[in-house]
């Protein structure tokens, strides 16, 4: 299985450097290794056993030295991550060839050679399982785009092309120091030897041992920078509608269908399960960023007289809607997300295809110049009217599924907060990508209507010489696309299962320290586990203090809860900063008592607590905490309402709750 | 023991008397023979004499032999795994710059022009293996006045004569201000050998004298890296010469220049390492950013090519700052970089004196490259001035194009060719200093201030050699290119003299490739030549763990 994989990531590599000749053998050779490819990324899927363990894997020594330290590997996987985002570039490679039969004919051996490069590049990307082997896979797709897009663009090709180029340059290069940040970090300062740049590796010890929230947040803004142009997210999105304007019909369809799907996988790849701490700070401003482009795209959509930039502003509202699935950090959102890849990806890409169509036989994208097509070219129209409908998300298509997932994650945010500050955020975010669903039809549905519906309008063409409808190649290469759309939106649960357990793993942590931080958690895990500052939150505190049955203890807790800050002959934790309280043991618990340098090594995360009394004389109440030489772990720190019904020190926790638990609370 | 001595210096013998014989020769010479390819053949037999006799045991053997004879022993040079790669790479570079073979050099001085190549060669190597400062200032002379004989030998050409002008007169004040500065190191140390000078300085502060020298000498020298504040010569000298004399000025002072550097800080001076990486810090920044602005503002590609020059001289600097100051720094007078340097490997991979050594190779091999592929399309004395004469290269000479953009994706740092790679490194070796633990408070964020503002200089040269490219693929030839530049040319041509050229640029652009597929050795070779693994450590500090 892996040879599969690496002969399916390294053939089209190697077919474009052998590839010459006329434009015929060129795109003949063409197809038959797209296909091949296609073929074999197919056999992948189905072999896919699921779960989180990585399928088809490959790990060659690359760059390696002497002493071990430096050991860049070679290594490609599949997960459920990457398992459909490489079945779906494998697929619009094929598609692309297919559009471009007729349409490249300069210097057409150059174009498919080029093709080829980029298609080894997404499927690399995708599939790398090194964090080196991933960026150069990364930067490398940018170049055969670079020049596809300038030799065989539009009017304004070259800005085009160098505009894309240095934009998403200058961003990835910030990622490439996130990147080596992270792994030199892990090195270094973790203190685990050799460096790894493995990503699974990495990961798992990024999250056993986080960075300090400070650097996690320098490290995920440079990561964020890189990946949000690529998605693009709100304010970085000004190269995608010259972009994908002047690309020709192929370069359109990879470029949306594709490569605007890297910058979604690299936050879930990287951003939430390597800087789960600095994920769940940002995803209020992530789920803004999200709303705001489904918004922003929809109604600047609604204004555009050229076909392929409203289909590129589309863009931009549906990657919103995956950007807010992701975020929304619960498995229906995260899977949500992860779908509307796809089906973003099959739908534009359609789009794309079609408008290159149309453009191949009017010469003209300008919807005021075209209408009532749908009675020269039916199946056209079919196909046109399919697509759309899928990227409004008609029941019965892919796109459904995934907006509705999408929005059931961003409702059980919203909805599950409790009503405060950022609960009445959550909802209106929620309720403001409903209204992103209904622009999505507005504008969707009004360009059909104008180009296909209504009176015939043919820009060069008339009732003595019409243009052809769709030739069988055509129709071949939107079946391509159409199957898929339609199997999703009928059995979601066959592409939806491979991912769960994948997404969810990668999801977790940070959803873990998104809702302990914030408040209560969803609602049935401990109700203990609330922050005892700031008295905003208080409001949630008293339905549940009236199901507990009052103990003599409870009181006197009540009361010394007054002051935030215990007194001082107690020993106990202070919280020192008000309203975020997950934290990690290096940045925020502060230690009090006679102890100094117990407090000083706890809050340079060189020892961990261990919870409980420090002797039976003291009342329960009392927060008294002693160390013990544990790896660090992240502790929320709330009121801790014991019952004193068992004192005992409890090892290696990590959350209040099991704090509680392990004490013989009764939380 | 001078037999012995003899013995390894025998590369540098055979190519002084190759050069010095074929300069002779020439005036005598009936026909004229082919120079480039005798002093390729002098060239290789100097390889081999390198790899048979010129190596670091050997040499280590003949001064244990002393120790044991018990006699003081001071040779002239010193051979250690830094002085053996830059060994190598002069032959390697002078060898490439041989076989570009251009025909840009005037047929009658051809074989002072070869026989120069050559003593630039020799100079190099003893610049980088001289233990006395007297003997090193001779040898970068002997780096310096064969320019002037390359820049000038001759050139008819109001522009070819002011440029070999201006650099001989920048190049002669350059060296006023280097002899100055090791004046002063002389002076401070007592002594002009520099094995004396370092356990002078090693033993007690260097003071203000010292201080003063290593500022003035590091400033002299960043005029043959094409460095601020010494880099004024470049876009004039660049633009006025011809292209296999922007080649080799692009690349060959350059490494002298890094290569003394590297000794005059790791080896002489460490305890200024405060003082001098913050110095280095400044001057890197500065050439980064002007280099990079300034380029953006160029229509003649030489002009652009000088001021890139200045702005990957700026990324080098980055590399021996980051060594001087982080996680693989050497000295910071506390003797946690000698700790970290034996806690464990992970500092020596990211050492940024590899990191330079690795980048100074695969920007050379880079830079010949372009300014070969620009001279492949200098036919019949036609020169390539404006960028806007590239136009439409794509179509009428595709290979020499590709080469071409090739060799400027490296030289920007795009994956998966070798200036990837190079980047990488430097960067990393910035970044390891940031984040090292290890290191002095305070540099963190300097170290990370100097990463980003790196990054984003290679994303601003992005813009420049981008634009190149397109202009050779984006656009069509224009229509006042003469007749034979519009067909497809095959890459022989009748006349000969752009063969040379263009299987270089070909060669080149086959190198980088290669170097970015198989980083492995090289990156190990650069290691192993580096400070950190290569200097002897004195007795009292801890041993490098071992890790194989």
């Amino acid at each position: 299985m892996s040879l599969v994989l690496l002969s399916a990531v390294l053939l089209p590599a190697l077919a474009a450097a052998l590839i010459g000749g006329s434009a015929r053998a060129a795109r003949m050779a063409a197809l038959a290794v797209t296909a091949a490819v296609f073929g074999l990324c197919c056999v992948l899927a189905v072999r896919f056993p699921g779960g989180t363990a990585p399928f088809a894997a490959i790990d060659w020594p690359w760059l390696a030295s002497s002493n071990g330290s430096l050991d860049i590997r070679f290594a490609l996987a599949i997960d459920g991550l990457n398992l459909w985002l490489i079945v779906l570039s494998a697929l619009l490679s094929v598609v692309c060839v297919l559009v471009s039969w007729t349409a490249v004919v300069e210097r057409a051996a150059f174009f498919y050679r080029l093709l080829l490069l980029l298609e080894t590049g997404m499927l690399g990307v995708f599939a790398a399982q090194d964090i080196i082997v991933f960026y150069i896979f990364f930067e490398f797709g940018l170049i055969p785009m670079f020049f596809l897009i300038g030799i065989w663009g539009s009017e304004e090709r070259r800005r085009a092309a160098v505009k894309f180029f240095l934009y998403t340059l200058a961003g990835s290069l910030l990622t490439f120091l996130a990147i080596v940040t992270l792994v030199l970090w892990d090195g270094l300062v973790a203190g685990h030897a050799p460096l790894t740049f493995s990503i699974p590796e990495l990961t798992a010890r990024l999250q056993a041992a986080p960075m300090p929230l400070g650097v996690q947040l320098a490290v995920f803004a440079a990561l964020w920078i890189g990946f949000a142009i690529k998605v693009p997210l709100f304010p970085l999105h000004t190269w995608l509608p010259l972009a994908h304007v002047q690309a020709p019909a192929a370069g359109s369809v990879l470029l949306a269908g594709v490569l605007l799907k890297i910058g979604v996988y690299g936050f879930l790849r990287f951003n939430l399960p390597m800087l789960p701490d600095a994920s769940a700070w940002a995803v209020p401003v992530m789920l803004y960023l999200g709303v705001i482009g489904i918004l922003y795209g929809a109604l600047v959509a609604l204004a555009q007289k050229d076909i392929k930039k409203l289909i590129a502003y589309s863009s931009v509202s549906h990657l919103g809607f995956c950007a807010l699935g992701v975020f929304a950090l619960n498995p229906a959102g995260v899977q949500g997300g992860a779908l509307q890849m796809i089906n973003h990806g099959l739908s534009t890409g359609g789009l794309f295809a079609l408008v290159g169509m149309i453009y191949e036989r009017y010469h003209t994208r300008n919807i005021a110049e075209l209408g009532g097509l749908a009675r020269r070219m039916p199946r056209l129209a079919f196909f046109m009217l399919l697509m759309s409908l899928a990227s409004i998300g008609l029941p019965g298509l892919g796109g459904f599924v995934g907006e509705l997932l999408v929005l059931i994650g961003a409702f059980q945010r919203g909805f599950t907060w409790p009503l405060d500050f950022w609960g009445i955020q959550f909802r209106a975010i929620a309720v403001a990508a409903v209204f992103g669903v209904v622009l999505g039809a507005w504008y969707m549905l009004w360009l059909i209507e104008r180009v296909f519906f209504g009176p015939l309008s043919e820009p060069g063409h008339g009732d003595t010489n019409p243009p052809a409808d769709l030739t069988a190649r055509e129709s071949l290469a939107l079946v391509l696309l159409s199957v898929p759309i339609v199997a999703i939106g009928l059995w979601p649960e066959l592409f939806l299962r491979p991912m769960a357990d994948k997404l969810d793993e990668l999801t977790a942590p940070a959803r873990v320290r998104f809702e302990s931080g914030k408040g209560t958690s969803s609602g049935h895990e401990a109700t203990s586990a609330q922050t005892v500052a700031g008295s905003r939150l208080r409001s949630a505190d008293e339905p549940l203090d009236r199901l507990r049955a009052p103990t003599p203890d409870r009181t006197s807790d009540r009361e010394s809860r007054r002051p935030t800050e215990p007194a001082p002959g107690e020993t106990g934790p202070a919280v020192s900063s008000g309203e975020r309280t997950a934290v990690s043991s290096s940045e925020q618990i502060e230690v009090r008592g006679p102890n100094r340098a117990v407090s000083k090594a706890v809050r340079t995360g060189a020892m961990a607590l261990k919870v409980g009394p420090t002797n039976t004389s003291q009342p329960c109440g009392s927060r008294a905490l002693f160390v013990e030489d544990l790896p660090s772990f992240s502790l929320s720190l709330a009121e801790m309402r014991c019952s004193c019904s068992e004192k005992r020190p409890v090892a290696n926790v990590r959350s209040v709750a099991e704090i509680c638990r392990s004490i013989g609370c009764r939380a | 023991m001078t037999a012995e001595l003899l013995l390894i210096l025998l590369p540098e013998i055979v190519l002084a008397v190759a050069g010095v014989g074929i300069c002779l020769g020439g005036a005598f010479a009936r026909q004229r023979p082919r120079w480039h390819a005798i002093a390729l053949a002098f060239a290789a037999v100097a390889a081999w004499c390198l790899y048979r006799f010129g190596g670091v045991d050997r040499f280590e053997s003949l001064r244990a032999a002393a120790a044991a004879a018990g006699s003081p022993w001071l040779p002239p040079i010193a051979i250690t795994p830094w002085v053996q790669f830059a060994r190598w790479f002069a032959i390697g570079t002078v060898g490439l710059l041989l076989a570009m073979r251009s025909g840009q050099v005037p047929l009658a001085a051809e074989a002072e022009y070869v026989g120069s190549l050559l003593l630039l060669a020799v100079g190099v190597m003893l610049a980088a293996s001289a233990e006395d400062l007297v003997l090193l200032f001779a040898a970068l002379e002997l780096v310096s006045i064969p320019t002037y004989l390359l820049l000038g030998v001759g050139r008819t050409d109001a522009q070819g004569r002011e440029a070999a002008l201006k650099y001989f007169i920048l190049s002669v004040i350059a060296s006023a201000m280097l002899v100055y500065g090791f004046a002063f190191l002389y002076g401070a140390a007592g002594s002009t050998r520099l094995p004396e000078m370092a356990s002078v300085f090693a033993a007690g502060a260097p003071g203000r004298l010292a201080a003063l020298g290593l500022i003035i000498s590091i400033v002299a020298l960043a005029f043959r890296l094409t460095a601020v504040p010494m880099h004024f010569y470049a876009p004039d000298v660049y633009q006025g010469t011809s292209s296999a004399n922007g080649a080799l000025l692009s690349v060959v002072p350059k490494a002298a220049g890094f290569f003394v550097l590297g000794r005059l800080l790791f080896d002489v001076v460490p305890l200024q390492a405060e003082l001098c990486w913050r110095l280095l810090f400044a001057l890197a920044v500065c050439s980064m950013t002007l280099g990079n602005l300034l380029a953006l503002r160029q229509e003649n590609i030489r002009r652009m090519l000088a001021y890139s020059s200045i702005a990957q001289s700026g990324y080098m600097l980055v590399g021996f700052c980051a060594a001087l100051a982080g996680a693989g720094g050497l000295f910071d007078g506390a003797g946690a970089g000698e700790a970290a340097r034996a806690a464990g490997g992970v500092a020596a991979d990211w050492n940024g004196a590899a990191a330079v050594l690795f980048y100074l190779v695969v920007y050379g091999v880079a830079a010949i490259g372009v300014f070969a592929a620009i001279a492949a399309l200098e036919v019949g004395g036609r020169r390539i001035d404006r960028i806007d004469q590239l136009a439409g290269l794509a179509y009428s000479r595709p290979w020499i194009a590709a080469a071409l953009a090739v060799c400027l994706f490296s030289l920007t740092g795009l994956p998966p060719l070798a200036g990837f790679w190079g980047k990488l490194f430097l960067f990393g070796s910035a970044l390891a200093a940031a984040v090292d633990p290890a290191g002095a408070a305070g540099t963190a964020k300097l170290f990370t201030a100097l990463a980003i503002i790196g990054v984003l200089n290679a994303a601003v040269a992005a813009a420049y050699y981008l634009r190149v490219t397109a202009v050779m693929y984006f656009q069509k030839p224009s229509s006042d290119e003469p007749a034979e530049a519009a067909q497809p040319q095959a890459l022989a041509r009748a006349d000969d003299r752009t063969t040379g050229p263009a299987v270089t640029a070909l060669f080149a652009a086959l190198l980088v490739i290669g170097l970015g597929l198989f980083a492995g050795p090289l990156h190990q070779a650069a290691r192993r030549a580096s400070p950190a693994e290569a200097i002897a450590l004195p007795p009292a500090a801890a041993a490098p763990a071992p890790r194989e």
